[in-house]
Order: C-alpha cells, then sequence, then structure tokens
C-alpha cells in the first residue's frame, strides 16, 4: 500500500531544515564570507565569456610575457595571451566537472551507503569490506590511472572523480544512515508494512539530505583541488582551455621572470578553495556536523 | 698469556698495515681526476634499449658508445673520416671502398675489422633487425661487399651515389662486433669514448670512460644520462645543479633570462637545422585528399610560431628538412593564404570547415606550445582542432605513427639522406607516410648526379615536391641553444652529433 501523506510531511521538514541551515550560515561571519567568495566566484564563472576583454586563445607574437598593464591588467603569457582572460575564464572547466563529479559520488555513494544501512546483514559485511579495499587505493592514484588509459575527455573525468569520491562517501552515507535505521519511525514504517524502496525513499533519504549536503560541498572542494592538481601534472583539462591548474604548470619554469602568470591563478584558485572551505565548515557546524574529523581522501 | 712487547708488536703491525691501506686508498681515488658529465637525457621511451640499429635505440647512448665509418665536420656540411680513415670510389660513382682505421677496440677488448663493418651494415639492410633507417640503405648491392682485407671494405651499390660517404655518416649505421646481434641490444659493445656500464630508459643510464678509445683516453671519466619526465623540470635540474649539460631544443627559450648574465652557466648558440613536425598521416582521412593537406599547411603563420613557439630564435622553414646552410637548400615561399585554404577545404568536401584530433605529449618542449600555436593559427581558416596530450611516456610506444595527426621534434639532417629519411616511401622516421615516386627519381638522379649544380637543382626539385605535396608541416628551423654548467670546459658542438664528447673536460 502507497503511504500518501509521510512524503510530503518529510520534504517540508527538509524544507525547514534548510531554511534553518541558511539562517546559521548567514549568522557565522566565516559562514558568510566564504559564501561571498563562492557567489562571486560562481557568478565569474557565469558571466566571464560575457565579460572577458579577449579571446582566451588569442596570440600575440609580439606581446610575450607582457607585465600588467592597462591593456592586460594581469600581463601576457608566453603565447602573448591575455591572462585576465584567461584567469576569468579558468575556473568554468574545474569547476563544472568539480561540481558535476560531486554530484556524481554523492549521488551512487549515498545511495549504495544508506541501501548498506538499511539492508545490513552479510550484503553490508561483504559490500563494505569491498569498499574498504577500493579505499585503501589513493583516489587521485585511481583518477591517474583511468586517464592515463582512457584520455584526458571531460566525461572521463567527471565520471572517473565521481567513483574515486563516491567510495568514501559510501562510508560516510551508510554511518549516518545507520543511526536512523535502528528509530522508532523507520521501526514503525517497517510495521505498517510500509515497501522496502518506500522506506528508503521517503523516510532515510529526506533525513540523510543535510548529511549528504555536506558531504556534496567537501566533495566538490576535493574534487577542485584534484582537478587542479590533474591540470598541473599535464593530465587534466586539456589545452589550450583556460584552467587554473594548467596555467600554473605552463608558467612554472617561467616563476622568475613573469611571476604574475602564477599568482593569479593561484590566487584565483585559492580563494575558492578557501570561500568553498569556510562555507563548508559553517554549513557543517549549523547541521551539527564536525568536518574536523573528516579530511580529503 | 701474550708478552706485553709481543702485543705492542702486533699492534705496531695492524697501525702499520692501516696506514699502508690509507696511503693506497688516498693514492687509488687521484687515479681519476676527470670529471663526471650529468648529461639530460632526450627522446626515451620505456622501450629503449641498447641495440643502435634496432628501432627502440636509446638516442644520446647512440652518440657515445659508438662509431659510424665516417661523421660531419663541426658545420654539418663536409664527411670526415670516423672508423673509416679514407675512402674512394671508381669513375663512375657507384663502388666504394673504405679503408679502415687500423687499432680500433671494442669495449670488450677485440679488434675491429672490416668483418664488424661488413656485419653491422648487413645488419641494418636485414629487415628482422627492424632499422628505422633501413631504407637509406637498400641501394647497397649487399651481396656483393667484399672485405679484401681486415682493413679494407668494398660496397658496390645498385645506383650512383656520389655522396654515399655522407649516406654513411647516419648515426644509426655504427659498428658493432661481428656476430652480436643477438646480445647486442644488453651488452652495448661499441667503439666510442664510452662504455655502457647501466641502462636505464626512464631513470639513470651510466656511461664509463674507455680508454682504450683508439683517439686516447676521454676528458671525462664518465657520462650519466638522467630522464626527466616533464619539460618544465629540465631547466630547474640544470638551475639546481642537478645537471652539467643541457641540449639543443630541450630548454623554452623563455628561461634563457634564468642563465644569462650567471657566471655559472655557459651558452652555446648557434643556427640549426633542427625542427618540430606537425605530421598528417596521407594514408588515413581526412589527410589522404591533397586539398586538406594543402589547405592545412597554407594555414600556417610561421612568423607567429617562430615568436610564440621559440622565441624568435630561429629561421621559417617551408615544410622541408633541409635548412638554409645546407649546400643543397632551396629559398621557397611558403607565405600564409587563409582565403585559399578555405577553398581547398570547400573542394574537398568541408565548405563549413573540419574537425580533427591533435594528439601531442610533453616530451619535448616546443611540441605542446606548437600544438596550441598551430590550433590557434588553423581556426581562421576554418579548421577545428581538438588537442588531445596524452602522457609523455605513452607518446612513443602508443602513438607516434598511429595517430592521424602527431607532432615530433627532429635533430639536423643531410639534404639528400635526410629526405629519404623523413619523407621517403616506407621509411620508419616518414611520420606521414607520404609516398611519390617522382620525389624517389628525383632523389635517385641526384645521387647519380656527378655535376653540383645539377644536382642541387634535382634535390632543389625535391624540396618543392616535399613543401607542396607530403604530409609534414615543419614552419621553422629553430637556433640550437645549449646551456651548460661553466664547470664543463673545451665544448665543441657537432651539429648532427650534439656533441663529441671527447672534447669537453670537466674541471
Amino acid at each position: 500500500m502507497r503511504s500518501l501523506s509521510a512524503a510530503p510531511i518529510r520534504i517540508a521538514q527538509s524544507l525547514r531544515s534548510f531554511a534553518y541551515i541558511w539562517r546559521s550560515l548567514r549568522r557565522s561571519r566565516q559562514g558568510t564570507i566564504g559564501l561571498i567568495i563562492v557567489i562571486i566566484h560562481m557568478f565569474i564563472a557565469v558571466a566571464s565569456p560575457y565579460i572577458v576583454p579577449y579571446a582566451h586563445h588569442d596570440i600575440d607574437g609580439k606581446n610575450r610575457l607582457a607585465a600588467p598593464s592597462v591593456e592586460h591588467p594581469f600581463g601576457t603569457d608566453s603565447f602573448g595571451r591575455d591572462l585576465f582572460t584567461r584567469v576569468l575564464l579558468g575556473g568554468r572547466a574545474a569547476i563544472g566537472v568539480a561540481l558535476l563529479a560531486a554530484a556524481i559520488a554523492v549521488l551512487w555513494g549515498g545511495l549504495l551507503g544508506i541501501l548498506l544501512a538499511f539492508i545490513g546483514g552479510r550484503v553490508d559485511e561483504v559490500v563494505m569490506r569491498l569498499i574498504d579495499a577500493l579505499l585503501a587505493i589513493p583516489g587521485l592514484l585511481v583518477v591517474l590511472l583511468v586517464v592515463v588509459a582512457l584520455g584526458t575527455g571531460f566525461s572521463v573525468l567527471i565520471f572517473t572523480l565521481g567513483y574515486a569520491y563516491g567510495v568514501s562517501t559510501v562510508r560516510v552515507a551508510r554511518g549516518a544512515a545507520l543511526a536512523y535505521v535502528a528509530s522508532d519511525f523507520i521501526t514503525a514504517a517497517r510495521a505498517r508494512g510500509e515497501r522496502k524502496t518506500n522506506i528508503v525513499l521517503r523516510e532515510l533519504i529526506p533525513n540523510l539530505l543535510d548529511v549528504l549536503l555536506v558531504e556534496y560541498v567537501m566533495r566538490a572542494s576535493w574534487a577542485l583541488t584534484a582537478i587542479s592538481s590533474l591540470s598541473y601534472l599535464g593530465f587534466g583539462i586539456a589545452p589550450p582551455t583556460p584552467d587554473w591548474g594548467r596555467m600554473v604548470f605552463e608558467n612554472q619554469v617561467m616563476l622568475a621572470i613573469s611571476p604574475w602568470g602564477t599568482l593569479f591563478p593561484v590566487v584565483a584558485l585559492a580563494s575558492l578553495i578557501i570561500g568553498i572551505n569556510l562555507a563548508g565548515d559553517a554549513l557543517s557546524k549549523a547541521i551539527g556536523l564536525d568536518r574536523s574529523q573528516e579530511a580529503p581522501t | 698469556m701474550y708478552p706485553k712487547s709481543r702485543i705492542r708488536s702486533i699492534l705496531a703491525v695492524i697501525i702499520l698495515a692501516a696506514l699502508v691501506l690509507a696511503l693506497a686508498a688516498t693514492v687509488g681515488a687521484q687515479e681519476d681526476t676527470r670529471g663526471v658529465l650529468r648529461h639530460l637525457k632526450a627522446g626515451t621511451t620505456p622501450a629503449s634499449n641498447l641495440d643502435p640499429h634496432g628501432p627502440n635505440a636509446e638516442g644520446l647512448v647512440l652518440q657515445y658508445v659508438w662509431n659510424q665509418l665516417t661523421r660531419l665536420d663541426t658545420g654539418a656540411t663536409y664527411v670526415v673520416p670516423d672508423l673509416a680513415a679514407s675512402w674512394e670510389s671508381d669513375e663512375t660513382g657507384q663502388v666504394w671502398t673504405f679503408h679502415l682505421e687500423q687499432g680500433v677496440k671494442f669495449h670488450d677488448g677485440s679488434d675491429f675489422t672490416s668483418a664488424d663493418a661488413l656485419y653491422s651494415i648487413r645488419r641494418v639492410l636485414d629487415p628482422a633487425t627492424g632499422s628505422p633507417v633501413r631504407d637509406k640503405y637498400l641501394i647497397i648491392d649487399e651481396e656483393n661487399m667484399t672485405a679484401p682485407d681486415d682493413y679494407t671494405i668494398v660496397i658496390p651499390l645498385h645506383e650512383v651515389d656520389v655522396e654515399f660517404p655522407t649516406r654513411v655518416s647516419e648515426k644509426r649505421l655504427v659498428m658493432i662486433p661481428e656476430g652480436s646481434g643477438d646480445t647486442i641490444a644488453e651488452t652495448g659493445i661499441g667503439t666510442d669514448a664510452f662504455y655502457v656500464v647501466e641502462q636505464n630508459p626512464v631513470g639513470l643510464t651510466v656511461l664509463a670512460a674507455f680508454d682504450d678509445y683508439w683517439e686516447g683516453p676521454p676528458g671525462l671519466a664518465g657520462i650519466e644520462l638522467y630522464h626527466v619526465g616533464d619539460s618544465a623540470g629540465i631547466a630547474q635540474a640544470l638551475l639546481t645543479d642537478q645537471l652539467d649539460y643541457v641540449g639543443i631544443g630541450q630548454i623554452k627559450a623563455e628561461n634563457f633570462p634564468l642563465f644569462e648574465g650567471n657566471d655559472d652557466f655557459t651558452f652555446l648558440i648557434q643556427d640549426s637545422g633542427g625542427f618540430t613536425q606537425i605530421a598528417m598521416d596521407v594514408t588515413q582521412p581526412p589527410f589522404d585528399d591533397l586539398r586538406v593537406v594543402q589547405a592545412f599547411k597554407l594555414a600556417q603563420d610561421r612568423q607567429e610560431t617562430l615568436e610564440v613557439v621559440y622565441a624568435g630564435q630561429g629561421d621559417i622553414a617551408c615544410d622541408t628538412s633541409v635548412w638554409k646552410k645546407d649546400p643543397y637548400f632551396l629559398e621557397q615561399d611558403c607565405a600564409r593564404d587563409v582565403e585559399r585554404a578555405k577553398e581547398l577545404l570547400a573542394e574537398a568536401g568541408y565548405p563549413d570547415g573540419i574537425d580533427v584530433v591533435l594528439t601531442v605529449g610533453d616530451v619535448y618542449p616546443t611540441l605542446v606550445p606548437l600544438a596550441v600555436a598551430y590550433k590557434e593559427q588553423a581556426a581562421d581558416a576554418g579548421i577545428r582542432i581538438e588537442i588531445n596530450q596524452v602522457p609523455a611516456d605513452t607518446y612513443y610506444p602508443d602513438h607516434f605513427g598511429k595517430n592521424a595527426f602527431y607532432l615530433d621534434w627532429w635533430g639536423q639532417r643531410q639534404a639528400s639522406s635526410g629526405m629519404k629519411e623523413l619523407f621517403g616511401c616506407g621509411s620508419g622516421n616518414n611520420m606521414s607516410k607520404w609516398c611519390s615516386e617522382e620525389f624517389e627519381q628525383l632523389l635517385l638522379d641526384a645521387g647519380a648526379e656527378l655535376d653540383f649544380d645539377k644536382r642541387k637543382e634535382l634535390l632543389g626539385q625535391a624540396q618543392v615536391l616535399v613543401a607542396q605535396e607530403s604530409g609534414t608541416m615543419n614552419p621553422v628551423f629553430f637556433t640550437a641553444v645549449d646551456i651548460f654548467n661553466s664547470r664543463v670546459k673545451g665544448v665543441t658542438r657537432n651539429f648532427t652529433e650534439y656533441i663529441h664528447l671527447f672534447y669537453i673536460e670537466e674541471d
């Protein structure tokens, strides 16, 4: 029999809790600063194609490694390309990949974790040992292996990072779900004879949305670092697409001659990661989770 | 219990022995005061080995461990003796006799004789060896080669080739001991100034001085060849004293200011015929249509490439391998023509432009920048390029010669033999797999022509064919810049052999 009343109640509760989280975030100073930084970055990422003064790939052989000027506020790179343009556009690819990869990670990792907590027993035991084994392999190493084998397309990066971060999400989601599985309202739902899918979808998931949200924010910030690391190593975003990690790599040997080629992309990348982390910390405090107990994997 | 005097005697003997040993050790340590040169490796892959004739020879080891019959002078213009002390041809230029240097020893102590020379030539001609330059030597009448004595070989040719002594200066036609073909990939026995101690293609390769070298002991105790995985690390390694010597094309021009005005480093700057080539495999679509190939060539902005990829250090090239100081160089006009490129693409069935994938690995510092620069230039003609940058270590084994559109770096080549190697039908180093009967005939005719001016005319026609029809683009001949630690003294450069290390001494 289909329960008609439970879902709207749970979603309304979730929305109320989101409104509460939002208020707490805004009340926290570091949360506010983080949010502002992230919003500025998101605005730039969306609007940059319409506001940049040059095309990111415009080569100017006469104006290579130029210092910052009115014409080129951040200077130019070794191809004579405008660094201001490339820095503004440089986050788009990485942010896009990071957000999608984190979404995939939380979707499959979260769902599998919650299901394992709900099913329990031998299936849970076996799958969790398998997850433990997968966790023993560093995520970035897995991503590097896949990228070497399959190339550096956007879809490869998104799905590989989504896989790598999803493995750790399974543990987090399972742990969080276990706290609810034994609770009275789940027992009551079982006693009512509700279908298992209904219990998972309508009872468990709405209660875990806040945990999954924090998980998503954390994974997105780590995925952003990972994608920039890959680009820096030459395995990430393909040239000449502007990307902060790749720009740092390209300018690495010119650091002593043209420091702005490294400085501006680093400031851009660092500020976004700091912003996401500040917002993420405030978010987890607002919903009563301690992020300091987790480290990037 | 021993009496005290006995104990004293024993102690005295022990102390005396210790002193003698210490003295001997000091004397031993002073024996070799020559330095060890730490050099950058280039172009090695995990498959690289010590077979100098095979397809996977470790590049720089070839220069230091083996000798050819002849080599080119420091200006890379004239052929000079190496293991052949002298040579002459019959009146027709079709039968060549080489008189070998006497007293030359292999690293295993055996003498180098005519039997070794004939064996080495036969091994390069054997298809089973897989030599990338085999095609250059098919002109040799292998069955009728003879060795009248231990130090003379006679090589008859199928065709007249007045430049044959230049042809055998190829660094891949080196001399190895007779019968060593099965073991040479591991032993690496040669006749040059250094012998192989240890070889690791993607790690350290160690060479030591061969003091029985026929020209006398080398000025270095040894050479350590280091593999640096990415081009960005090369300048840093030199700057932080982890390398002593970095050769042509290995440091980006943008980095020169890091070393300029610094007495710790010395520059050796000379014009060169080295280049980076973009190849279009003409056996694969869309490059099997000559109009597409020509459109791609016309889209090049060579001046811009010279500026942004080589920091202005070089000369414009017109897609051939023959450079301005080669006696057979033909000056050509290869101006950019974007409109004509668009027309050609439209005629070939691409009125709305064309999409292609350009595969590149960061194996030489100029490769990725050239790919980026060309992508931008080609866009003006409606050529939409997606750059597929693959890991450096997989570039040669997995992509070179397999992908339809890719790049590589080449050192200076001689006009005739270089064109045969890079554009000749079936040659292993012919990146675009272009094959033209007309071109082959021109090279053959030039080889048989005794008059220099007529030979130059024929090789000029061959250069025009390469520029207009071959599947390769070479926009620039770069200036060769070697940078080395000022501790390294006495460096002279031979363009085609990088450096002849016999002349290098370290303080």
